[in-house]
């Protein structure tokens, strides 16, 4: 039983991960980016063939590298590749397309990813994928199973905390404000001097990078992958997370993405197993996130957690008289206190 | 020279498949200025409602109006039900785009659970190989261009020669012009999706029948090279839709004499790329709207 | 005798919209320093000649000379960097922003914006930011918007957002600023001030090229105005002069009839 919720929460965290990421990306800078979940396994993959050893198998079948090298070395290598390549997609679609187009593009650009790498079989064996991933540390710690699940988890733990402080540097920072002013009003944003189109091609490469990251994660937890996972739709379900989260809002993603990954998927899994149909539960999975999706955007699109508003270090919550100031509010209601009392002081005369 | 027009005949019938779509996708795009992504899964639901009339009958016409009818009421009603109440909440354009994503998502996945995922046999007994002038067509090849020149001329004269054609044309340029002329835009946009989700239905049974078999997931698999025809030819002119669709279809065959055929899609979507980033309003261009970003 | 150089020279600039000359060989040049109007009939290119020099559009041909540098055909955003500062016809304040974030977004200054910089010198960008927003909370005081420094700009009225403008037009401390019919839309109490906060800016040294329709509104901030029709110009001078040219009238009266 342990075991089992371990193993899912590792996967919702992961999933958290990637949600991070694509929140750079949309809920940061308003980009509808539909091939987040080609970077992810973009990054599972490279991850993969740097960490196991070399292609044995028959041929055609093969795939790159096989270095063999550990974690660290593939986790950095897979987030390098993948900012590469995503700068290159970002550096063409953002030229100048609008919101709808560039998500469009995005799509054929995912879509021909995944057509290429299931045809071309030399770079990463093509339709079958990836499998026998070695475990990261396994060799050196000799944890049971057990152990190593709960190992596993702390280190995923350990990395969405890394990027998510990180993430919340840069998002209260200028850059974030800035990137903020490009996704509200992009005109507004170059009169006042913001090369909009740089501006969004960082925020591609950093939502990329973590895709990576979160891409050699579920290669390393989950030990295979396969080029199925491509379709928009997968990305999909990150948007539901940012969406029902709180998009621009940190934790609000990750709570968003623990929701839709883990919640919705236990959920679902009560569902009985329709006869013939082994994907049923998946599919309904899809159908509920769709509603959700359009019920969230309709009744609350802010999101649980809505974006942190700057309060220029004032104390929250938000005032009911916004004319006067925390502390204004105070003196007057003190002030009012020493009238009554002044006043029933000299009732009492 | 006999194989290009071996791939030309093919580009034709390649181009009267998205031809019949493509159109239906230019004029929803024209009143709602947003791509509905959930186009390829409507094709789906006319392929798919047309293949439950198949188990039943042999009727071909009966086939062809459920997939019309069908198509015609769920494209309806996601403007009726989706579309329209977040516009009346002014909504912006990105907004609307995901809603017609989170369509497409409800949409296939209903697909799927109703029908499963396994590839269904979708056949029709046109047989018979003929040769008009240099090309081979076959039968279905042949029922096929019937199709999108009949569908094409309808579009025609109802856009040119009834009030609602006119009405269309009218909202499509300037909404609320349109709407303080007297006409009723929503009403009009409603059955502009009701008209056109009849004709996307009819694609996909078009589609079925070609392919030969359908799964939930054929329609997507379409869906941008059907728009890539779409903003070739100007996204939101009907008419462009169909030079959109020719030069799609016909480039895409030809290019399989040279590539593996695999590679067709690249080629239509290098061309959707560059189109967009190049010459985003088509050839026929459209006065883009929101243009100003 | 040293030549006072103008800080703007537009030659013989030409602009075309599908067919439409907007502008046909427009030429004029503005002294550093004063507050010049841009006035004229509908349709006679004034809010086209504030997009070509604020690099929003591409000459077709001809010069636009700022501070002595070529500059037609660049992008907004390095106008921008160059000293350039605009409004637009409507207010455009970045919604979700609070009204305080509004203006601090309204820098010039790109340094502290790397994205390096907020992980690894964030001591540097706390400064600067500190810096930033007591100069901001002093520029809401003076347009009377400190109050409302943590709304949503989004929430804030027409007139709140007019006034946001001049703050953060302030804020970028520009040389000069281009307003694009700053008094559209708004009441004569809110003209006031607004014309005081133009004065302002005129105080604090900076070059005002207006465009505007309301001439009485003009005539308080504005000792000088440019005079376009059709896509040139056909006037300059004081609105006094102005008042008494016939071409100016023709210009109007033509509009006055044409609209019947």
């Amino acid at each position: 039983m342990l075991n089992y919720w371990v193993s899912v929460l590792t996967l919702g965290l992961i999933f958290a991960m990637a949600t991070m990421g694509l929140n750079v990306k949309w809920g940061w800078a308003g980009e509808l980016d539909l091939a987040m979940f080609g970077f992810i396994a973009v990054g599972a993959y490279v991850y993969g063939v740097v960490v196991l050893p070399p292609s044995k198998l028959p041929a055609p079948d093969h795939y790159i590298l096989g270095l063999q090298w550990g974690f660290f070395p593939g986790l950095i290598i897979a987030m390098i590749v993948v900012s590469l390549l995503s700068l290159v997609v970002g550096a063409v679609a953002l030229r100048k397309l609008r919101g709808d187009y560039f998500g469009i593009v995005t799509v054929a650009f995912v879509l021909c990813l995944a057509i290429f790498i299931s045809q071309y079989t030399f770079l990463f064996d093509g339709f079958p994928g990836l499998d026998g991933v070695p475990q990261p540390f396994n060799g050196v710690l000799n944890l049971s199973p057990t152990g190593y699940g709960i190992f596993f988890f702390a280190l995923t733990i350990l990395f969405t905390f890394i990027a998510y402080f990180i993430l919340e540097l840069l998002a209260n920072s200028q850059f974030g404000r800035a990137l903020r002013s490009v996704r509200e009003d992009q005109s507004a944003a170059m009169a006042y001097g913001r090369n909009v189109y740089v501006l969004k091609l960082k925020a591609y490469v950093i939502g990329s990078a973590v895709a990576g990251m979160s891409g050699a994660f579920f290669m390393a937890f989950m030990s295979a992958f396969n080029p199925y996972a491509w379709a928009p739709a997968e990305t999909f379900l990150l948007f539901g997370a940012i969406f029902v989260g709180g998009s621009g809002n940190g934790r609000g993603v990750i709570l968003g993405a623990l929701f839709v990954f883990v919640a919705i998927q236990e959920i679902t899994r009560l569902f009985p197993v329709l006869p013939g149909n082994a994907q049923a539960s998946d599919a309904l999975r899809f159908v509920i996130i769709g509603f959700l999706i359009i019920a969230v955007l309709w009744f609350r699109p802010q999101g649980l957690l809505p974006e942190v508003r700057d309060r220029d270090g004032e104390p929250g919550p938000t005032l009911k008289d916004r004319s006067i100031s925390f502390r204004d509010g105070w003196v007057h209601r003190g002030q009012r206190i020493i009238r009554i009392a002044n006043r029933s002081k000299s009732e009492a005369k | 020279m006999h194989n290009f027009l071996l791939a030309t005949g093919f580009g034709l019938v390649t181009a009267s498949i998205i031809a019949i779509s493509a159109v239906a996708l230019s004029l929803q795009y024209s009143v709602t200025s947003v791509p509905n992504f959930a186009h390829g899964e409507v094709m789906m639901v006319g392929a798919y409602s047309a293949w439950v009339v198949s188990k039943h009958s042999a009727s071909i016409p009966l086939e062809i109006l459920v997939s019309i009818f069908f198509g015609a009421i769920v494209s309806w009603s996601i403007n009726r039900f989706v579309l329209q109440p977040f516009l009346h909440r002014k909504a912006k354009n990105l907004v609307l785009f995901v809603l017609t994503i989170a369509c497409s998502l409800i949409l296939q996945n209903l697909v799927l659970l109703f029908f499963g995922g396994a590839p269904r046999a979708m056949v029709m007994s046109v047989g018979g190989v003929h040769h008009v002038g240099p090309f081979r067509f076959t039968g279905m090849g042949e029922f096929t261009i019937a199709t999108a020149v009949v569908v094409c001329l309808l579009v025609h004269v109802v856009l040119k020669y009834t009030f609602f054609g006119k009405a269309q044309r009218a909202v499509a340029d300037h909404r609320e012009l349109a709407r303080v002329s007297g006409i009723h835009a929503d009403r009009t946009v409603g059955l502009t999706w009701l008209f056109a989700g009849g004709i996307t239905g009819l694609s996909g049974f078009i589609l079925a029948i070609t392919i030969g078999s359908l799964t939930p997931t054929t329609g997507s698999a379409y869906l941008l090279v059907i728009f890539a025809a779409a903003v070739v030819g100007g996204i939101g002119q009907a008419y462009g839709a169909i030079i959109g669709s020719l030069v799609i279809g016909l480039t895409m065959e030809w290019s399989a004499l040279y590539l593996p055929s695999d590679y067709k899609i690249f080629i239509a979507f290098g061309i959707l790329i560059t189109m967009l980033i190049v010459r985003p309003g088509g050839i026929i261009t459209t006065r883009l709207r929101n243009v100003a970003e | 005798m040293t030549i006072v150089q103008p800080i703007l020279e537009l030659n013989d600039v030409v602009k075309n919209f599908s067919g439409v000359q907007a502008v046909r060989g427009c030429t004029f040049s503005i002294e550093a320093g004063k507050a010049t109007g841009l006035i004229g009939p509908n349709g006679a290119g004034k809010s086209t000649v504030i997009e070509l020099i604020s690099g929003f559009q591409i000459p077709d041909s001809g010069t636009i000379k700022f501070n002595g540098n070529e500059v037609q055909g660049r992008p907004a955003y390095k106008m921008s960097k160059l000293g350039v500062a605009r409004t637009f016809q409507t207010t455009r304040e970045w919604a979700s922003l609070t009204t305080l974030e509004n203006v601090l977004c309204a820098t010039r200054d790109r340094r502290s914006e790397a994205a390096w910089r907020a992980i690894f010198d964030r001591r540097q960008i706390k400064r600067i930011d500190a810096e930033d927003r007591m100069r901001a909370r002093d520029l809401l005081n003076r347009v009377g918007l400190l109050k409302v420094k943590n709304e949503l700009s989004g929430n804030l009225s027409g007139g709140q957002k007019r006034l946001l403008e001049f703050a953060k037009v302030a804020f970028a401390r520009p040389t000069l600023v281009l307003l694009d019919e700053p008094h559209a839309g708004v009441n004569p109490v809110m003209g006031n001030i607004l014309a005081e906060q133009i004065t302002n800016l005129s105080k604090d040294g900076m070059t005002v090229l207006m465009v505007e329709h309301n001439l009485g509104f003009l005539e308080k901030v504005c000792d000088n105005a440019i005079v376009m029709s059709l896509g040139q110009v056909i006037a300059r001078g004081s609105m006094h002069d102005l008042r008494k040219d016939p071409k100016v009238m023709e210009a109007y009266l033509g509009e006055e009839e044409s609209r019947g």
